[in-house]
């Protein structure tokens, strides 16, 4: 079919991308959790018959690349064919290309008049609760995927329209929150149900044979003009290494290394020389690593290119078997899609700065500051479980400050507020605020981070901890100098000073603990990144800088000493 | 003569709308907006239609000031003042970004400057509205002289959960008043009493933002009135749809914000009653703009989400109307990859499009339908403006040559782009929200809405298309037909397990004596209409569902009906309900209206005759060129019929029907279109 026209194409192309954001807004009216109906930490995508993505909207781009290996396994394991009307698939598993276990993900078979598989709908949404060894799963010191949660490999939700009611059951006697799982689960599945209606709207309209064919040549498309972006990146080998500072149990400084290889419209980043992989939940699998690269080529690129399978063509991604960034089973790997994945993604930027200088940014905020807990709400008596991020600054680009306090570059998530927060869980915010010369200073400021304390207000709650960028702050660039790092501390009832959990709790690692007991009054503050700066803090403008100690971004003592401002009052 | 009159100002035109009670004739007209003196153009357009301004009796007017001043940032300074420890709430925000993978994307600027404009206080408030650090005058006594230095033009104050209890915002305002006279305060828990701290911090500010503008505008204005002896005391058009006093209005500046395009559906409401249409969409497709509605059983739709830039959000009640960056300017282009896109970008009425000679030489959706025809230079504004097809013609052909396209076949692409982009708006407020447009009319309006009316109902397969009269004016036709309205919410938390009808009765109450005074306020005596609703989720759900319940005494039936339309409702939309699940009351809101008096809309049967059959060729896609007459809609007796292909031009718009579309001129005037799907 050669007689597509470009409004066609266009059109089809905004109403795949419609659907998905209409699937979004299902799941954020219907869900339980506030991981979804406010911090939106899911993202909805339609595959084509042959399970390749042709749609998807402003979700996580760590989830949308990760639901491509999801499709690839299942359809390795059991065939796109083993889908009939009616049936939804459901897998968490990273074994079979998840990001980590507590991402649901449910597939469904949108067919045609005479029963052909033509499109596949998928959510892919990281439950609250998971069923692992604490509440909220991402246990900063778990060694095998066992305790991250139960694992579910593809198996059937509904089969024929109906629940597969052992399924469900299984599932929910391993939640600590039943009802709030439950009610979660049937959200993702409304969402497909949305798409289901809508897409065989679209094929009623433009007939069957006719969608497809579109559907296909939005994939040429897109392949052609990612093909046509990677031409413009200068030939060569760019090499970046990176350094993670913990695994949780007790190993340091992990080293990930890329070479990135541009040859013509080619792309390949080979991750030879990471270390093994770590004991703790460090970890990634490949479909991680894979989704991280994607992610940092669709953010070097020209962001107009439609959003499908096309444009991962013509990237390939090596990572040797049992390393961090390429796992074997069983190790655990809950802390690689919040952690590792956002820099894997700073690692190409990194290594591409010398080739792309005005596109690349600084260092990135780079942690998504889990914070886990859960128990008995005193009031309702209910359980409850959560898992808390922060945003991050972003790094400074050419040209431009970066942005403050904004999600990790793997995600799309909103921060949750402060009433919605205290009324769901037993805590009271004592402040949320931005941290004065977090930003790394440059010539363009690094976006700031900040800070959030919260008081327990129950007799006991079990909190977890995942977090990075504790130790090795957010990397300057071309001159620019390095972004504030993250923390986590707590000040026990009664303590003057807050100290970090190793001095408190004797957990072994700062950042990454599972299933400390706090108490009432007990507080922690969480430290969110600032991003790194880009380029010498001594050619920033001085209007910029008296500016930035007018709204308290930068102190008057960082404007002297390290902008090398003389006159500050000028 | 006792003539109400409805104006409605805008960036470049101020509509004006008459009504003549003795004649029950309605009149309008157009004239250059006039910024440093607003009277002079209202002056100006009651000459052009010979009316006295002493015999208006009733002024009801809209304005954009306030979105202007929100848009490009031109308002007061504003003094933030928030429970300590959260300053830095407004500039924080969300933590979103609207697109992925845009490394450029700059995060939104608050409309108050971090720290200089910003004071906490030690208070606090707990999410059941108790009190767990009472706020002391003694501290606010401190505020208040740092706010004297601050030479503030307005005060925004916003704790956390005030919602729950607006004692300490209160104690503040107060405390204001009385020390700081002069600077005009907002508190959130009158400007936006909702959930999430975030939302009322942003509606607040935005408030107090526009607050200094919006006054210094209405003294002028109703000096200037004053001067030119229009006695009718001002009434200004609210974004819900009703009406409120200039003082009102000055008090309360942010409610008028979207008072033009709430006319529209105003207009678009009462032309629905007329014609016996239930169900109704409506489109008004202007320059640069168009902004898409929904009537659903002759109800508007209230929504409280809006955002004047990505993450700056309004949550005032206000008609729920969508905007998208589709009009008459909107530009054509070719982005990276070769698709063609049209628009948001617009050329706007400077330098417009290409064919207006002004400067433009980008090509936009009015040169496509100029090259294609549709448009009848001789007939564009009564020929007060002259249209160059070749100007437009030339601005198509650079990309008609990348595309190896004719340049016909580029101005249909780009029509259709254009028209899918609004296709696509009109679905998210109905098909999202559970509506099928098979079941609506389609209203169109405005300068570009009806050339455009018809093919955006075939893409939807909505039946009906109704063009209504004077469509370059409807703003202002529906400022006519405007009720005094004021709506109030109550945001408190019940659970269907465990409900308290005694106190949901009392939270109805108390909303509906503050509406009923603040009605009473707006200058109405008569009887008050009342609309209620609940709104509510399954427990543990964060979104909720607007279930109307009706007026009076709430007993466990009637709280049982509308639990069972909740349940039915989610059916509907997301394929699953949970009869068994417990349902939470998450607020409720009331609206008191005080209806008015409306003219009928009957324009008196014209007496022009068409200037002779005019044929033009004009080019559709997948037929190619046909003979199409050209009509003067001020011709068409009512009752007349005319079968598409036509084009019905009058002074500030184009009609065009397309091959198989039956027209009739109905008895108010509106062109009822049937479309051929």
């Amino acid at each position: 079919m050669n007689e597509i026209d470009q409004t066609t194409l266009t059109v089809v192309n905004n109403y795949l991308t419609g659907t998905c954001r209409e699937m979004g807004l299902a799941m954020v009216r219907t869900a339980y959790s506030p991981m979804f109906n406010e911090a939106l930490d899911f993202s909805c995508v339609i595959f084509n018959r042959s399970g390749r993505l042709i749609g998807q909207a402003e979700f996580c781009p760590s989830q949308i690349g990760t639901i491509k290996g999801t499709v690839e396994c299942v359809i390795d394991v059991m065939g796109l064919e083993a889908f009939s009307e009616g049936d939804i698939l459901l897998t968490n598993d990273p074994y079979h290309g998840v990001g980590h276990v507590p991402e649901f993900t449910v597939l469904k078979g949108i067919f045609g008049s005479d029963g052909r598989l033509l499109f596949c709908v998928a959510n892919c949404a990281h439950m609250a609760e998971p069923g692992a060894k604490v509440p909220g799963g991402l246990a900063g010191d778990a060694t095998e995927i066992y305790q991250e949660g139960l694992i579910l490999p593809p198996v059937w939700l509904y089969r024929d329209g109906h629940e597969v009611e052992d399924i469900w059951s299984v599932i929910l006697a391993n939640h600590r929150t039943p009802e709030c799982s439950r009610g979660d689960l049937l959200a993702m599945v409304g969402s497909l149900t949305v798409a289901e209606k809508r897409l065989h709207e679209l094929l009623d309209h433009y007939g069957e044979e006719k969608v497809e064919a579109v559907a296909d040549e939005l994939l040429e498309v897109a392949e052609r003009r990612m093909r046509a972006e990677i031409t413009k990146i200068p030939d060569g080998k760019y090499y970046y290494e990176d350094v993670l500072e913990d695994d949780g149990v007790g190993t340091e400084d992990i080293v990930m290394r890329v070479n990135v290889d541009i040859s013509g419209s080619n792309l390949t980043a080979n991750f030879d020389g990471t270390d093994p992989q770590a004991k703790g939940p460090m970890n990634a699998n490949l479909s991680v690593t894979a989704s991280a690269v994607y992610n940092a080529i669709l953010h070097l690129t020209d962001p107009n290119i439609p959003r499908n399978d096309g444009c991962y063509r013509p990237i390939s991604v090596k990572a040797p078997l049992g390393t961090v960034l390429n796992c074997k089973h069983p190790a655990a790997l809950v802390g690689g899609n919040t952690e590792i994945s956002p820099r894997i993604t700073d690692m190409i930027f990194g290594a591409l700065l010398t080739a792309l200088p005005e596109t690349v940014p600084a260092g990135l905020g780079g942690t998504s500051c889990c914070f886990l807990f859960g128990g008995q709400h005193p009031k309702t008596e209910e359980p409850y479980a959560h898992f808390h991020f922060e945003g991050v600054g972003w790094g400074a680009r050419y040209g431009q400050d970066g942005n403050n306090v904004v999600i990790v570059i793997n995600g799309n998530c909103m921060a949750t507020p402060v009433e919605i927060f205290e009324t769901r869980f037993p805590f009271i915010v004592e402040n949320y605020r931005l941290l004065e010369d977090s930003g790394g200073a440059g010539e363009w400021r690094g976006g700031l981070g900040g800070e959030r304390i919260l008081t327990v207000n129950a007799p006991e709650v079990t909190v977890s901890a995942l977090f990075n960028r504790t130790r090795l702050a957010p990397p300057g660039r071309n001159g620019g100098l390095d972004g504030a790092k993250a923390g986590i501390y707590v000040r026990r009832l009664g303590q003057r000073e807050f100290s970090t959990f190793k001095d408190a709790f004797r957990t072994q690692s700062d950042a990454k603990f599972s299933g400390v007991t706090l108490s009432k009054g007990d507080q922690v503050r969480l430290v969110f990144p600032g991003g790194g700066g880009y380029g010498d803090p001594r050619k920033r403008n001085w209007d910029l800088v008296r500016r930035d100690i007018e709204l308290g971004f930068v102190s008057t003592n960082a404007a002297r000493t390290i902008y090398g401002l003389t006159d500050i009052n000028a | 003569m006792v003539i109400r009159a409805g104006v409605d100002t805008g960036g470049t035109f101020t509509d004006l709308v008459s009504f003549d009670s003795s004649s029950n004739q309605i009149r309008s007209s157009k004239s250059l907006s006039t910024h440093n003196a607003p009277a002079d153009a209202f002056s100006k357009t009651l000459e052009k239609l010979g009316i006295d301004a002493e015999s208006v009796t009733e002024l009801v007017h809209g304005t954009t000031i306030a979105t202007n001043a929100l848009i490009e940032r031109k308002g007061g300074t504003v003094g933030y003042v928030t429970t300590a420890g959260f300053e830095d709430i407004p500039f924080i925000q969300r933590t979103t970004r609207p697109e992925l993978y845009n490394l450029s994307w700059q995060k939104s600027l608050p409309l108050i400057a971090r720290r200089v404009d910003c004071y906490g206080l030690s208070e606090r408030l707990l999410h059941d509205g108790t009190v767990l650090q009472p706020l002391s005058i003694s501290e606010i006594d401190k505020l208040i002289n740092l706010l004297k230095k601050g030479n503030y033009d307005a005060i925004a104050v916003c704790f956390l959960f005030s919602f729950l209890n607006p004692e300490h915002e209160l104690m503040v305002k107060e405390r204001l008043e009385h020390k700081l006279p002069n600077v005009p305060c907002s508190i959130s828990s009158d400007v936006a009493p909702i959930w999430r701290e975030y939302d009322r911090a942003s509606s607040t500010i935005a408030d107090a933002f526009v607050k200094p503008v919006v006054s210094s505008y209405i003294h002028d204005l109703t000096g200037g009135l004053s001067d030119i002896n229009l006695p009718a005391p001002l009434m200004i058009m609210k974004s819900n749809g009703g009406m409120m006093t200039s003082e009102t209005c000055a008090d309360s500046p942010i409610q008028s914000m979207m008072s033009g395009p709430a006319g529209g559906m105003i207009a678009c409401q009462s032309i629905a009653e007329q014609l016996q249409l239930h169900n109704v969409l409506t489109m008004d497709m202007g320059g640069t703009s168009c902004d898409v509605g929904i009537i659903v059983n002759g109800s508007q739709k209230l929504t409280t989400q809006f955002e004047i830039e990505f993450g700056l959000t309004v949550s005032i009640p206000m008609i729920d109307i969508r905007t998208i960056g589709a009009g008459g300017g909107s530009i054509a282009w070719l982005d990276n990859g070769g698709f063609l896109q049209v628009g948001p970008k617009s050329a706007g009425s400077h330098p417009g499009p290409a064919c207006y000679d002004l400067g433009g030489v980008e090509p936009t959706v009015t040169d496509a339908n100029l090259a294609l025809n549709r448009l009848i230079p001789e007939f564009f504004l009564n020929g007060e403006m002259m249209l160059s097809k070749t100007l437009a013609q030339e601005a198509l052909a650079t990309i008609a040559k990348i595309q190896n396209m004719s340049i016909e076949d580029l101005a249909v692409a780009i029509t259709e782009i254009s028209e899918d982009n609004m296709a696509n708006a009109i679905r998210m407020i109905s098909v999202v929200e559970g509506h099928d447009p098979r079941e609506f009319s389609l209203i169109s309006f405005g300068g570009a809405g009806p050339l455009h009316a018809t093919a955006i109902a075939r893409k939807l397969s909505i039946p009906k298309v109704v063009v209504p009269v004077v469509p370059g004016n409807t703003s202002a036709l529906g400022f006519l037909l405007a009720d005094t309205r004021i709506d109030k919410i109550r945001t408190f938390p019940m659970r269907s397990d465990s409900l308290n009808l005694e106190r949901l009765n009392a939270q109805f109450e108390d909303a509906q004596t503050s509406a009923a005074k603040e009605l009473r306020a707006d200058n109405y005596v008569g009887s008050i209409l009342w609309i209620n609703t609940i709104r509510m989720r399954y427990a543990g759900q964060n979104h909720e569902y607007d279930v109307p319940i009706s007026h009076g005494q709430i007993d466990l039936d009637g709280i049982q009906k509308a639990f069972n339309s909740f349940h039915r409702r989610h059916e509907a939309l997301y394929g699953y309900s949970r009869q068994d699940a417990v349902i939470e009351i998450i607020s409720l809101s009331t609206t008191a209206v005080g209806k008015t008096k409306k003219p009928p809309i009957q324009f008196s049967q014209p007496d022009k005759v068409n200037v002779g059959e005019i044929m033009q060729q004009v080019y559709f896609r997948d037929i190619g060129d046909l003979d199409t007459r050209v009509i003067e809609r001020e011709s068409l007796k009512i009752g007349a019929e005319i079968n598409g292909p036509a084009i019905l031009v009058e002074s500030g718009s184009t009609t065009l029907l397309r091959p198989g579309d039956e027209m009739v001129v109905d008895g108010s005037g509106s062109l009822v279109i049937d479309i051929k799907n």
